[in-house]
């Protein structure tokens, strides 16, 4: 038992960082709330004023806030899938490697470890159509005549994937390949003695048993690219069809400094993450419990 | 007991928090002036010149990120919140009519400037209800940069109509393996000011009273102008469609790469061109930039103003400072030093600062026919409107007639009153 005098130094001790993580925590995310129910402006300081849901009713019927909202989820499903499929196969890559699995480990993880900015100029000097490395090399093979503009037009976006897909593709694999160490060899062995093939110790040990770390690399990187600002910002600045919410939420708060209806719309895209993320846990704990 | 000295450090460091908001106990008043960095360190000297001559004043120039929209966001926030920290501030030419509609920033009282020795668009971008609202710092307009060499080579004129600039490009395209014609098209400040400028060199407006007045000249008007950047893209011997994704410097470093025959561009790649890496150095010039046949070229007006805060404690000593700072021999050293362009005319036939810059007598032709983007404290919106139908429509996502139509309705509920 805990005597009484402990507990209450306990509380004494807790009690700073509770404070602190309310001030920069729960104030925050609280005083976004109220916001978005008030007219706020802070060039014009004078009108404010509480309103109700009026501002959520504007959200609803804001043609740019569901064209984002759609290439955001676009972004975001085609990112996250090819970024699963492609950290599984690095990740699998890394796990049967026996030498040299430091320096490539090391290369894998490299694109990860820039900051995203950094990596997002790199990225558009590489797609610059004139200069850039891309299009100098498939020129020299001879695949294309004409330089290819990657940063405007229909290739945007996908052009945003590629460079999202590059960045963050050592993440899933760093995690994938955590899970992948936590299988013990003996189930392969004993399986490969029954005689099951390469795909069948694929399928029935290495997956399943893989799943929760496949939801956890999920998760995180469905809420990041939902999220998506800084890759958009400097390659395309949105134009071309690829301004994602947080874009638009950024020049709503602060290029036209509207605080009220800025705040409903991030209340908006916190309420659109919070349910993906529920559901993302819900499919976790299916895939958690024994196959 | 040590309940108690966790008690008293906080205590301590909240005195030592509050010690530091600054005191004018010694007599010397301090005046904080903000802005961005000045690599040639014209702008320090001048300070330190200043404070020496005044020995009741002190001020202090705080360097602001460079970045034009992280300055805007950090003093939103400064004076959002009344913050008396910063009594002059210096601003982007479109701030002005946000912070004086907003009032975070005072009129300049008659006697700090004499009018009449500024240029007349600087002026009037400091400008706002009738009210100046700030001292014109330095300029900045759109230009017409050009290979001579090549031009030279083909026996062509500097253009100075769009039919001439596209002759121009066809005679070199058999000739050279350049591109003819780079601006700045990707979707952000800088597709306004180009957008801007072809339309007035096109007789065509977004004056308020136009868009009140005769709302369907002025459709007309953009939807040409749309019409006639789009034909620039759809000519391969003129301008290369990844315009569209061009900013200063990514057409900027082409230009001066030798890969173009003409760029438009800010007085800045001037000395890029004229620098050591440059491929083309000694082999460009500058010139107004086209318009169509019977009407005038203009250039869109960039460049800083110094605002004086609603909320500074010391608004003498600041004008004081503003007052200097503006003056002749502060625009001398500045535009020696640091190749600020200057707001006063007189500086510009300045015999000392023509030797430094021999390309300012150019600049100043190019100056004279300089107008302001839209004024309205909701700039940033306009500018979104124009950005967002001007690329969509030069993308062909758009429609040209959709994307004009778009234009004059979303300008005309801002813009007119």
């Amino acid at each position: 038992m805990v005597r009484s005098h402990e507990k209450r130094l306990a509380a004494w001790l807790l009690a700073p960082s509770l404070v602190f993580v309310a001030l920069i925590g729960a104030f925050p995310v609280l005083s976004q709330f109220v916001l978005s129910l008030t007219e706020y402006n802070l060039k014009f300081a004078d009108q404010r004023g509480f309103v109700g849901l009026d501002n959520f009713v504007r959200v609803a019927g804001d043609a740019v806030f569901w064209r984002d909202l759609w290439q955001t989820l676009e972004f975001t499903v085609a990112s996250v899938g090819l970024e699963l499929v492609l950290g599984l196969a690095a990740a699998l890559m890394l796990h049967r490697i026996t030498r040299g699995r430091g320096a490539a480990s090391a290369a894998v993880i490299m694109p990860w470890a820039l900051p995203t900015v950094v990596a997002a100029t790199m990225w558009s000097l590489m797609l610059n159509d004139r200069i850039g490395l891309l299009n100098s090399v498939l020129g020299q093979l001879r695949i294309i005549r004409e330089p290819i503009v990657w940063l405007g037009g229909n290739l945007a976006m996908p052009s945003l994937i590629l460079a999202d897909v590059w960045k963050t593709t050592p993440f899933v694999a760093v995690i994938l390949l955590a899970g992948l160490k936590s299988i013990p060899p003996q189930y392969y062995e004993a399986a490969s003695l029954d005689g099951a093939g390469r795909w069948a110790l694929f399928r029935s040990i290495t997956l399943p048993l893989l799943k929760p770390f496949i939801a956890v690399a999920l998760l995180f990187r469905a809420m990041d690219a939902f999220r998506i600002f800084d890759l958009v910002w400097v390659l395309t600045g949105g134009a071309s069809k690829t301004e994602t919410l947080s874009v638009y939420i950024y020049k709503v708060l602060f290029r036209y400094s509207d605080l009220g209806y800025g705040s409903a719309l991030t209340v908006a895209l916190f309420g659109i993450v919070f349910v993906l993320s529920l559901a993302l846990i819900r499919f976790m704990r299916i895939a958690g419990e024994p196959a | 007991m040590k309940r108690r000295s966790i008690l008293a450090i906080g205590v301590a460091l909240l005195a030592l928090a509050t010690a530091g908001c600054a005191s004018d106990e010694d007599g010397v008043t301090r005046v904080i002036f903000a802005a961005g960095n000045d690599p040639s360190g014209a702008t320090e000297t001048l300070v330190r010149e200043f404070n020496e001559a005044h020995p009741g004043i002190e001020v202090t120039f705080q360097v602001m990120p460079a970045n034009t929209d992280t300055q805007h966001d950090a003093y939103v926030t400064y004076l959002s919140a009344s913050d008396p920290g910063i009594d002059l501030y210096s601003m982007d030419v479109i701030w002005t009519a946000e912070f004086a509609k907003a009032g975070w920033i005072q009129p300049i009282p008659d006697d700090v400037l004499d009018r009449d020795e500024f240029l007349d668009a600087p002026l009037a971008s400091a400008t706002y209800d009738g009210r100046l609202y700030a001292a014109p710092w330095f300029t900045d307009a759109g230009v017409l940069y050009y290979r001579s060499d090549l031009l030279d080579q083909a026996g062509h004129d500097v253009p100075e109509t769009w039919p001439e600039l596209r002759d121009a490009c066809a005679a070199i395209a058999g000739v050279a393996e350049t591109d003819g014609f780079l601006w700045q098209g990707a979707r952000y400040e800088g597709l306004v000011c180009n957008f801007l400028e072809a339309l007035w060199g096109l007789g065509g407006s977004l004056d308020p009273e136009d868009l009140a007045e005769r709302p369907d000249e002025v459709e007309d008007g953009v939807r040409r102008t749309l019409e006639h950047m789009a034909s620039l893209i759809d000519d391969p011997s003129i301008s290369p469609r990844s315009v569209l994704t061009y900013k200063e410097e990514d057409a900027r470093r082409l230009f001066t790469e030798g890969r173009a025959l003409f760029l438009r561009n800010w007085p800045y790649a001037w000395s890029f061109a004229q620098g050591e890496e440059s491929k083309v150095r000694g082999a460009v010039g500058i010139a107004r930039l086209p318009h169509a046949p019977g009407e005038t070229s203009y250039s869109t007006i960039g460049g800083w103003n110094i605002g004086l805060s609603s909320y500074s404690r010391h608004p003498d000593e600041s004008l004081e400072f503003l007052r200097f700072i503006t003056n002749e021999r502060s625009m001398k050293l500045r535009a020696i030093q640091g190749g600020y362009l200057p707001t006063l005319r007189t500086t510009y036939a300045d015999e000392e600062v023509l030797e430094a810059n021999p390309h300012y007598a150019d600049f100043f032709e190019v100056f004279k026919n300089a107008r302001n983007r839209p004024k309205s404290p909701n700039y940033p919106r306009v500018s979104d409107i124009i950005q967002e139908n001007a690329h969509g429509a030069l993308s062909g996502e758009i429609d040209h007639g959709d994307a004009a139509a778009a234009i004059v309705e979303g300008l005309a509920a801002i813009l007119v009153e």
